[in-house]
């Protein structure tokens, strides 16, 4: 009991720490450019900047806290509880909707695998809500040989709904009203995703062992990227995340979130919990809950169980978009999903926390448009600032000259830079020092990816501030964009698909920089960082989705690859030989 | 029934057969409140914000 109030401090603190960090870095950015920009006098556009980099900066400043308190080390961890045998009846959920039925049951004929290597009897069952008779024929053909295969007949089930009522959060409601009285856990995962057995026994042995917690989360590592935009996101997401995770994990505590998939759910909490109505009125912000998994997370807290996330829980994985288009595809979709949570922030019952994640998850959203209209406020605050009066009183002798404020222009500069870039950096240190970086090719190989991907992330964000930008606007104009299946391995996109996607953003980018050489050209060398990416927007969208063969963005899943993932491979290569050879016979008879 | 019986490698379009199914273990999931009717949300916000008081 002592050790959980004990917890909850430090939870309270450590979230303390943080938010007065933000503030306290965006009083000072704030000051700093009001002390710049008002020696003119104030008007409207300076009020209006002054209050954008304040609320900019704090959001920047927010991740950066999360990334040290990620990086302070553990200083006690509870042992890792044993696995009480005979085990609870438990599930592993994969709900598809139009999935490739090869790679999906291929996934599932690994996990099975393992888990049963592991030494678990856990039944696995495929909820299709895929809606072309012709891939549900696909799906049932795969499902046929994964029994046999595997003989998991009577341990495997596949079931297809007709109503795709709820999407993905009704099919699992769906399979929790029909047989969820069977299983005491549930482990979810997505058509993507994939899990040691050995991962899938100890999420077993911590729910075993706290019978409060609801919800346990893993952090997903990315796997099989190959172009250049998707490796760097796959470094990106085994090297930086699970310190931002971790920090993340602290901030949270037991009110932590849950992604949708690759998290284990005790099935009678999720039940009593997590049944979610659709919301009166038509989308984007009424009808069926997108974004279900914040809100699940959200009303298991509120149940009063505990959703924890654990990013040392290794043997997760899952896949990742591998270029720029298929990314924007589905943050359309996620940015929906959260700007849609506004209407739930107030919810009746809510830990104040999970209210916290909700507004978080919207500004994650509206910040692009915010960092927009510090743009637009800046460039308007030059344009009409009043000419330097260099005689402000009658009769004077000599002229008094503005005095020079570039010192806290740089000074503001080189503050958000470090607030960008230091979270990283220290995260490069940590692992040298710590030897994490052997996994990533040893600390040179390391920090050349880390650098490498600071600088395509910086040449990508204005691109990606465009897309999120459009995005927030549909969203906010009505418009919905549905919540169509993830179109995986979209793979290599050429110059002409990267015109098509990215024209308008070039034109958007020329017409920037047009305006500003010609009413304030003293600006423009400050807009070329926003303005020529966004020009080469069709080439980056290309550029960054060809294969990359070089040895940079190393990560150690790649060199040394869990077993399941092998197993997944291998099933691939074999099933996919077994078509064609089928397809030759057909062909010749 | 086994699944070699339902999968035929050679003219493969599989009947989804009645062992597939997952098991029937019907279980409770009542639909959770998010959002207060509108006629109810102002009363039930001053009800909370009387809390306090009440509580003395």
């Amino acid at each position: 009991m002592s050790r959980i109030l004990a917890s909850g401090l430090r939870t309270r603190v450590l979230r303390g720490l943080a938010i007065g960090f933000s503030l306290a870095a965006a009083t000072v950015a704030a000051s700093l450019l009001a002390e710049a920009s008002t020696q003119d006098g104030v008007d409207a556009w300076d009020v209006a900047r002054t209050t954008l980099i304040f609320i900019t900066t704090a959001w920047l400043a927010w991740g950066a806290a999360g990334a040290f308190l990620g990086l302070l080390g553990h200083l006690r961890r509870a042992p890792e509880p044993q696995l009480r045998l005979p085990h609870e009846p438990t599930v592993v959920l994969v709900p598809i909707c139009n999935e490739d039925p090869v790679t999906t049951f291929a996934r599932i004929a690994a996990m099975d695998g393992s888990i049963q290597a592991a030494g678990l009897r856990c039944d696995i069952a495929v909820l299709s809500d895929t809606r072309d008779p012709a891939n549900a024929a696909r799906e049932r053909d795969a499902f046929a040989r994964l029994l046999a295969e595997t003989g998991g007949a009577g341990r495997i089930f596949y079931r297809r709904r007709t109503d795709n009522r709820g999407r993905k959060a009704g099919n699992i409601e769906d399979f929790i009203h029909n047989s969820g009285g069977a299983y005491e856990f549930a482990l979810i995962l997505d058509a993507d995703s994939l899990m040691e057995g050995v991962t899938v026994r100890r999420m077993i042995a911590r729910m075993q062992a706290d019978p409060r917690l609801g919800l346990l989360q893993t952090l997903p590592k990315i796997i099989g990227a190959s172009s250049l935009f998707g490796r760097a996101m796959q470094f990106s997401a085994s090297f930086h995340s699970p310190v931002f995770a971790r920090g993340l994990a602290r901030l949270q505590g037991n009110t932590g979130p849950f992604w949708g998939h690759n998290a284990m759910v005790r099935v009678r909490a999720f039940a009593e919990s997590c049944g979610l109505p659709a919301l009166e009125g038509k989308p984007p912000f009424g009808g069926h809950i997108l974004s279900h998994d914040y809100v699940e997370a959200a009303l298991l807290a509120r149940a009063g169980w505990r959703v924890r996330l654990d990013e040392t829980i290794e043997g997760s994985f899952e896949e990742g978009p591998d270029n720029i288009l298929a990314y924007a595809k589905r943050d359309r979709r996620w940015c929906q999903g959260n700007l849609q949570h506004m209407r739930l922030v107030l919810a009746p019952g809510l830990a104040a926390w999970s209210r916290f994640v909700f507004v978080q998850g919207i500004f994650a959203y509206l910040v692009s448009l915010l960092w927009g209209a510090f743009l637009i406020a800046s460039l308007l605050a030059t344009i009409f600032a009043p000419a330097p009066d260099y005689f402000p009183e009658p009769y004077q002798l000599f002229p008094v000259f503005p005095s020079d404020r570039t010192k806290e222009i740089i000074t503001l500069v080189i503050g958000i830079c470090g607030l960008l870039l230091l979270p990283k950096l220290s995260i490069l240190a940590g692992a040298i020092l710590t030897r994490r970086a052997r996994g990533f090719g040893g600390g040179v190989r390391a920090a050349a990816s880390v650098v490498t991907e600071i600088l395509l992330s910086s040449l990508l964000a204005p691109v990606m501030l465009m897309y999120q930008s459009r995005a927030v606007l549909q969203v906010l104009s009505g418009s919905d964009g549905g919540w169509p299946a993830n179109q995986r391995g979209e793979g290599k996109l050429t110059v002409l698909q990267g015109l098509r996607a990215g024209l308008w953003i070039s034109l958007t980018g020329a017409a920037a920089l047009a305006l500003v050489t010609r009413i304030a050209p003293g600006l423009t060398v400050w807009m070329l960082p926003v303005c020529l990416p966004m020009l080469i927007a069709p080439l980056l969208i290309a550029w960054t989705s060809r294969p990359l063969t070089h040895t940079l963005f190393a990560v150690p899943q790649e060199a040394d690859a869990a077993p399941v993932i092998r197993a997944y491979r291998d099933c691939v290569r074999r099933w996919i030989a077994e078509d064609a050879r089928k397809e030759a016979l057909d062909a010749a008879a | 029934m086994s699944a070699d019986s339902t999968f035929d490698a050679q003219n493969a379009i599989a009947v989804e057969g009645p062992h597939w199914a997952p098991p029937v273990a019907p279980m409770d999931m009542p639909q959770q409140v998010l959002e207060a009717r509108r006629e109810l949300r102002l009363p039930i916000w001053l009800a909370r914000l009387m809390r306090p008081l009440q509580l003395g």
